[in-house]
């Protein structure tokens, strides 16, 4: 009951964002021609505004039900205004219809597309609804686990242990209001939602830009992706930040080209809206601002359109940058600790942090450049930490079967021009910086949308419209094929197959440990937690005790065994996690911030009898501090 | 001349096409 009602909020929750967000964006004047168009664009912005509005009352304190209640009734009052000015949905659909009308007949192979793209998502579904289990690593770690503690506090503050919740928090706002009004699986279903947003862009933009083809292979392209399909079934952020990039990049390119300013406004919005889902909105930023200035320069327009840009960009990503300022001292928090310094933080975990996030890739010379397509292609292990198999982080392969005969042929739009200018240097920034597989999916939706024009001008000739209707056929039934064993156990936990208890018990190796203080401690017991951070499970304050993350334990006096109990008493802890494989590890790993001196400590307290111990699964303990 | 140019780029285009699809379908179910 709980899974069908969160379907049926999320639907409620794009409609109301549909008609908030087209009238914020009316005065624009941006004539979209078609229902997939305004579906995305207006739900993409809608969908902004709410996260900016619960940003807001949480932190006025009303993350409660007066808080959400005012917010959803001043939503629903916003729509119901926007309908009645709009004449109800009944002029959409009649849109709808029209555009139908004007436009030739759907093609069988635009129908059989759309089918598997269907087919596709109606699989994700399952594994959205279920809970967030191991390949959810960050859900339980920060994007659910931290918007679970601000609803317990009733409001959005700063949070010393996880430095994460520094980051731009956009998609977390929503997990926020889906835990709150359902659970888990709603807030899930925003990521999903965003996915859907993403396609039905493709699709409007692609039909729009250059024909229904176009449209609906930049569909195939970026839907057929297994990393696509793994991202939509989780509460991470990535599907919403290549939204926002998609949107940003594809306004740019058609103000670009028709020169009209609502297209670059919006591309504005759309970047503060990026930079406000992921830092590295900054590349998106970057490289928008550059193009525009290099036109601004070449042909000598006016400054205020550089501002017509940077002017919604900033404003729109700035909220979350001051609140890290704010709160921390360093408004990227906790990156550029160099820089900016930072509180609760210093250079030995910075230089870790760093280390973590530059150790994926294939190196960053002339010849890792050049061979970089093929390697997102077919090498995309190499782009990863999870070590996985079974192809789940590969990032699809029309792209790649479509686009470079491009090469081969003349006089191309100059839309796909400017895209394509874009996604190099997304690539670029992505490749010097972090070369993480799904940090790359917004460029992916960039390129997306090119292989559609490419499939659009493979449509001239027999052979060629053959092969590449061929491919794409070839490739979707591939992901079909992908999405059901990867969704299979997480549906048969929603069908009730697999109780849900049993599913995270075998998944998560902490989860009988959460369980055992959430069932025998009382509700204000505070609990350390070393070696896993996916504290999202349990039901009590708790906060990540290892040094690599923060400095609550001190590292000089929490590198002995009675020195770490008499720091885990001041800190007020009643219980320790601990999970059995870090503590029995004879790593040296992270020694400068004293990570196996914690450890060793840990060990003794546990074996001297300091602290107690009052269960252990062999996957994790629980110890009492006395 | 211009024809011939045009054939080769057609056989080429759909040569790449066809074998990087396959050749990805295998590599993707390669653990299966």
């Amino acid at each position: 009951m709980e899974r069908i009602m969160a379907l049926v909020l999320i639907s409620l929750e794009a409609v109301l964002c549909y008609f908030v967000g087209g009238s914020a964006l009316r005065r624009l004047g941006l004539e979209l021609r078609s229902l997939p168009e305004r579906a995305a664009i207006y739900v993409a912005v809608g969908l902004g505004i709410l996260a900016y509005s619960i940003l807001g009352i949480g932190l006025l304190g009303g993350l409660n039900w007066i808080g959400f209640g005012l917010l959803i009734l001043g939503f629903v009052l916003w729509a119901g205004f926007e309908m009645r000015t709009r004449g109800s949905g009944r002029q959409v659909k009649e849109e709808a219809k029209g555009e139908e009308r004007e436009g030739e007949k759907a093609s069988r192979f635009e129908m059989t597309v759309i089918g598997m793209v269907g087919a596709i998502l109606l699989v994700l579904v399952g594994g959205s609804l279920a809970p967030a289990g191991a390949i959810e690593w960050d859900s339980l770690a920060y994007h659910l686990a931290v918007p679970k503690i601000y609803l317990a506090d009733g409001r959005i503050h700063y949070i010393p242990f996880v430095s994460h919740s520094n980051f731009p928090f956009t998609m977390e706002m929503l997990y926020t209001l889906g835990l709150f009004l359902n659970g888990p699986a709603l807030a899930k279903l925003n990521h999903l939602l965003t996915l859907v947003l993403t396609l039905l862009l493709l699709w409007g933009m692609g039909r729009r830009l250059w024909g229904r083809t176009a449209g609906v292979v930049g569909v195939a392209t970026f839907a057929s992706a297994p990393l696509v399909m793994w991202e939509a079934t989780s509460a991470y952020i990535d599907l919403g930040y290549s939204l926002y990039y998609l949107l940003a990049a594809v306004a740019f390119a058609v103000w670009w080209v028709e020169g009209k300013k609502g297209w670059l406004i919006l591309s504005g919005i759309a970047c503060g809206l990026c930079l406000g889902t992921k830092m590295t909105g900054a590349i998106t930023f970057g490289s928008l601002t550059a193009l525009l200035a290099y036109r601004m320069i070449r042909e000598r327009r006016p400054w205020r359109d550089l501002a017509g840009f940077m002017l919604p960009a900033i404003l729109v990503a700035s909220p979350w940058f001051v609140k890290s300022q704010i709160w921390t001292g360093n408004p990227t928090y906790p990156f550029f600790y160099g820089l900016f310094g930072g509180r609760n933080w210093d250079e030995a975990m910075a230089q870790i942090y760093r280390a973590s996030q530059v150790k994926f890739g294939v190196g960053k010379g002339a010849w890792d450049l050049l061979r970089l397509p093929f390697d997102l292609a077919f090498r995309y292990d190499a782009f990863t930490d999870v070590g996985t198999s079974h192809g789940v982080d590969s990032p699809g392969v029309l792209w790649f079967c479509l686009l470079p005969p491009l090469l081969l042929v003349r006089g191309h739009d100059r839309v796909v021009k400017v895209l394509m200018t874009l996604a190099l240097l997304g690539t670029l920034g992505w490749f010097f910086s972090m070369q993480y597989g799904r940090y790359f999916l917004p460029i992916l939706a960039i390129l997306s949308l090119a292989t559609g024009y490419a499939a659009q001008r493979a449509e001239q000739d027999g052979a060629l419209r053959m092969a590449s209707r061929a491919v794409v056929m070839i490739v979707l039934a591939a992901g079909i094929a992908f999405s059901v064993p990867f969704t299979l156990v997480r549906w048969m936990v929603v069908l009730g197959g697999i109780s849900e208890r049993n599913y995270l018990q075998e998944k998560l190796p902490l989860y009988r440990a959460f369980e055992y203080v959430n069932d025998t401690s009382r509700p204000t017991a505070k609990v350390a937690i070393f070696g896993d951070p996916r504290g999202f499970y349990l039901d009590r304050p708790y906060f990540w005790g290892e040094p690599n993350h923060n400095m609550l334990i001190d590292r000089e006096k929490g590198s002995t065994a009675p020195g770490m109990v008499s720091e885990l008493r001041r800190l007020g802890v009643s219980y320790v996690v601990i999970r059995d494989g870090w503590l029995a590890s004879e790593s040296r790993e992270m020694e400068e911030v004293k990570v196996p001196e914690f450890r060793a400590a840990l060990w003794e307290a546990v074996q001297s009898g300091l602290l107690r111990r009052v269960f252990d699964d062999g996957n994790a303990m629980v110890v009492r501090v006395r | 001349m211009k024809r011939i140019w045009t054939l080769i780029r057609i056989g080429v285009a759909v040569a790449w096409m066809l074998a990087t699809a396959l050749l990805y379908v295998r590599d993707v179910f390669k653990d299966w």
